[in-house]
């Protein structure tokens, strides 16, 4: 717990309603750009002490304790196949992004936090057939935000969860 | 749709106040003359209707009315205890939980089409003729000089010849018939009692047969006496042929009741042995289990945070002092947190006499239910939880373990069955047992089962302690029962009991004598939320044992570990116990690394149930106490870990689970 949590105010940002627009959290992971809605968001996180714990599943990297509460913290890495340190960011600049999906809280490892965006939900396309070895499940579309920058948006839900 | 601050504590209050009419119901039985009880029981219909009332619950307010009225004239010595009198109570008490449910799923308003009125003129007829039996007698159809008993509405000679009438296996069946308002409900009437003499012997209707025959008035309902070889479903099945007619009110009579007068004194006898204690109401504070859990977790965050400030090492006299205060404070603190959470295991225990009574009349099985304990005091978490499996494991005994009266006679054991439910403290863990003196485990014809299902090898079977081939019940899928009943018996069950008990950090063990019984013995920690534990490192992380799993600690040198039958095992006093090396199981080094190393090794000797197994480990740290956290539902499956905790200086250590290790 020494780690000093670094909070975004995600709370104020939700409140924030656009009709025809929604807002995700956009982090990287490697050079790639992801985004998540911001409804499933709880807060980010300098990256705490992690304690590994055995038998489980390669994503995930073990637990932290957040104020108390053990919160398992999963890696991406593994699931996108990308390499640990394909991205050009310094160490420091990692975060846990901590989220509750299906009542469950957890932690996503990420290299950087890019920072929180309005979509147009116009704007996002299903994603193409062959995204760099990502699985199509774990996508909810992509987003091109400029002539040579696509976000690829995640469904958590299966990204998390699917064996 | 209500206020639902005030539809939670409905429904908070109206199950409190259900239990305590169980419980008094209940215990009237055993005291019929226990005023206390009498007076708590009314207080809960009173304050039931009370409140059904101020929501505006119609049906629950004229229900707990009646009940009320019932109970108040046996306050005033009006009305006799009697075993119909506790049935009726109880079929109240069953409606009235039906009807909360019913509100409970309804959103929180009373649903329309439910119609308890017959229920309800039970309950104030039964009032009537049996307080007054001058008066109402003629309606009732029954001599008014003759003390009458409102279930078996026969008089003495009636009861007696009814009696010499049944031959052995026949049952006496009461039933109520409401003909529907047609046309010829005369014909319809005398069709009825034809359809009985068909199907067995028709010892009395009111009207009699003769009235019908004669009778120019029509006649809507008929009261009738009768003997059949037929069970209940087939006797009824075979009336409901007869069109128009509708049987309320359909009971079977068991000799016990007939005889009642004859064997009144032996069952005193039998029941002042284990006497139920009188009833009482508790005093307390409702609070919600939620809150106490943060509570919990602020204590533990406190003692943490206690446990790093000692650590600084500031020298000042000032900071010297105050330690010591700030750690008897917290330890106190985290006591009484402890203590709030404790619930005796009484308020699970109360709902089982009523199932085991109603279980055993149903199938036919003489029962004498003993509860021992109640006050032993379990974590309110782990008490929720164990309800379902008790309920489980007795049925069962119920079911599987004792027998028919005939059975029982022919194998020269007492008719009636004993089932035991006890609860005790011993150490830091809480242990229940349900026994019975039934049948047994046939362990032969367990073990070929699980040859069947694939689950052993006839080998590997060979091998096996009896008590290892016993635990194959709590194998997914397996039931031993010879015929499926409703009961239990349909292969589920068991290995969920052995799940749920796992879940709470205890473990269930079998122990059966073919011919003698089954004892089944979940044993539990006091509390799930803190417990003493030995902390140890494996690969330089610090993990938790719980000490009450841990037999001893020792250190040993490579060239004590032996092969036995291909498996590494030290010798420890004569018992060989097995070893396995924690690294290994956490997916590190091999035990063959160990063996090889020059240094000792660090072995924690673990216990489950009697088996023990020696685990090697890289350091052994201190004794500390730790509070229990759980790794999530994302988590909760991992294999070898229990949980977590945080210590000392904020990091996460993790939780062995023992039992996996072991098992």
């Amino acid at each position: 717990m020494e780690t000093a949590q670094e909070r975004v105010d995600l709370e104020n940002a939700k409140n924030n309603k656009k009709s025809g627009q929604a807002q995700y959290v956009v982090f990287n992971i490697g050079e790639e750009e992801y985004g998540i809605e911001i409804e499933y968001t709880r807060e980010i996180i300098k990256s705490a002490q992690i304690t590994n714990v055995p038998n489980t599943d390669e994503h995930v990297v073990g637990v932290i304790n957040l104020r108390g509460i053990i919160v398992p913290v999963v890696d991406l890495h593994s699931r996108f196949e990308i390499d640990q340190d394909s991205g050009d960011f310094e160490k420091d600049e990692q975060r846990t992004i901590t989220v509750e999906v299906n009542d469950m809280l957890l932690g996503i490892q990420v290299d950087h936090i890019e920072g929180i965006v309005w979509l147009e939900e116009d704007s996002i396309t299903p994603a193409p057939d062959v995204e760099s070895g990502l699985r199509q499940d774990y996508l909810r579309g992509v987003c091109a935000r400029d002539e040579d920058h696509l976000l690829i948006l995640l469904d958590l839900e299966k990204t998390l969860f699917t064996q | 749709m209500q206020d639902n601050g005030y539809l939670d504590m409905f429904f908070d209050e109206a199950k409190e106040y259900v239990e305590t009419l169980n419980n008094g119901i209940l215990t009237l039985e055993n005291n019929p003359g226990d005023k206390e009880t009498i007076d708590a029981v009314f207080r809960a219909a009173h304050s039931l209707k009370g409140m059904a009332a101020t929501m505006g619950f119609e049906n629950l307010t004229e229900l707990t009315h009646k009940m009320e009225n019932m109970l108040d004239r046996v306050r005033e010595g009006k009305l006799e205890v009697r075993t119909d009198f506790i049935d009726l109570l109880l079929q109240g008490l069953d409606n009235i939980q039906f009807l909360v449910e019913k509100i409970r799923e309804n959103e929180g308003e009373e649903p329309d089409g439910i119609n308890l009125e017959g229920f309800i003129k039970e309950l104030a007829s039964y009032g009537q003729s049996a307080s007054s039996s001058e008066s109402d007698a003629g309606t009732a159809g029954l001599d008014a000089d003759e003390e009458s008993d409102f279930r078996v509405g026969l008089n003495q000679q009636e009861k007696k010849e009814l009696e010499s009438q049944k031959k052995d296996k026949e049952r006496i069946y009461h039933l109520k018939v409401v003909l529907d308002d047609q046309d010829f409900q005369s014909v319809r009437a005398f069709m009825v009692l034809k359809k009985i003499e068909e199907i067995g012997t028709l010892f009395k209707s009111v009207p009699a047969k003769e009235e019908i025959e004669d009778s120019e008035e029509s006649i809507s309902e008929l009261d009738i006496y009768a003997l059949s070889w037929l069970p209940t479903d087939e006797f009824k099945e075979e009336l409901a042929e007869v069109s128009g007619a509708e049987v309320l009110n359909f009971d079977e009579i068991e000799n016990l009741e007939l005889d009642k007068e004859s064997a009144a004194d032996e069952q005193g006898s039998l029941h002042a042995e284990h006497k139920v204690n009188s009833f009482q109401s508790s005093s307390t504070v409702r609070v919600d289990i939620s809150k106490l859990d943060t509570l919990m977790n602020m204590v533990g965050e406190l003692l943490i945070n206690k446990t790093r400030l000692q650590s600084l090492d500031i020298q000042k006299s000032k900071f010297n002092e105050i330690i010591p205060q700030l750690d008897r404070v917290t330890m106190e603190l985290h006591h009484i947190v402890m203590q709030i959470r404790m619930v005796p295991v009484g308020v699970m225990f109360s709902r089982f006499p009523r199932m085991i009574r109603d279980l055993s009349n149903k199938m036919e099985k003489e029962i004498d239910f003993v509860m021992e304990g109640q006050e032993t005091e379990l974590d309110r978490s782990i008490i929720d939880e164990l309800s379902d499996p008790l309920t489980h494991l007795l049925r069962n005994a119920i079911d599987h373990g004792i027998e028919k009266p005939e059975a029982r006679k022919a194998k020269g054991k007492n008719e009636e069955g004993r089932i035991e439910l006890r609860a005790y403290q011993k150490g830091s863990e809480i242990i229940i047992e349900v026994k019975d003196d039934g049948a047994g485990i046939d362990a032969e014809k367990i073990g070929r089962k699980a040859i069947e299902k694939g689950i052993v090898t006839e080998e590997e079977l060979e091998q096996m302690e009896r008590r290892d081939i016993l635990d194959f019940v709590f194998h997914p899928g397996f039931s031993t029962a010879a015929e499926v009943t409703d009961v239990s018996g349909r292969g589920v069950g068991m290995d969920i009991v052995r799940n749920v008990v796992k879940k709470l950090d205890g473990q269930i063990s079998i122990e059966s004598e073919l011919g003698q019984g089954s004892t089944f013995t979940i044993s539990l920690p006091l509390t799930l939320a803190i417990t003493q534990a030995l902390m140890i490192t494996v690969d330089g992380d610090t993990f938790a044992i719980p000490l009450n799993a841990v037999s001893e600690t020792l250190t040993i040198s490579p060239e004590n570990i032996k092969k036995v039958r291909g498996k590494d095992v030290i010798v420890l006093r004569e018992n060989t116990i097995p070893l396995v090396s924690a690294a290994e199981i956490f997916g590190h080094e091999s035990l063959d690394s160990f063996k090889k190393s020059e240094s000792d090794l660090s072995v924690v000797i673990l216990k489950s149930g009697d088996r023990f197994i020696g685990l090697i480990v890289e350091e052994l740290l201190n004794q500390q106490e730790i509070v229990i956290k759980s790794l999530g539902n994302y988590l909760q499956d991992t294999e070898y870990i229990s949980g977590a905790t945080i210590i000392g200086d904020g990091d996460v250590a993790l939780i062995i689970d023992v039992r996996d290790i072991v098992a």
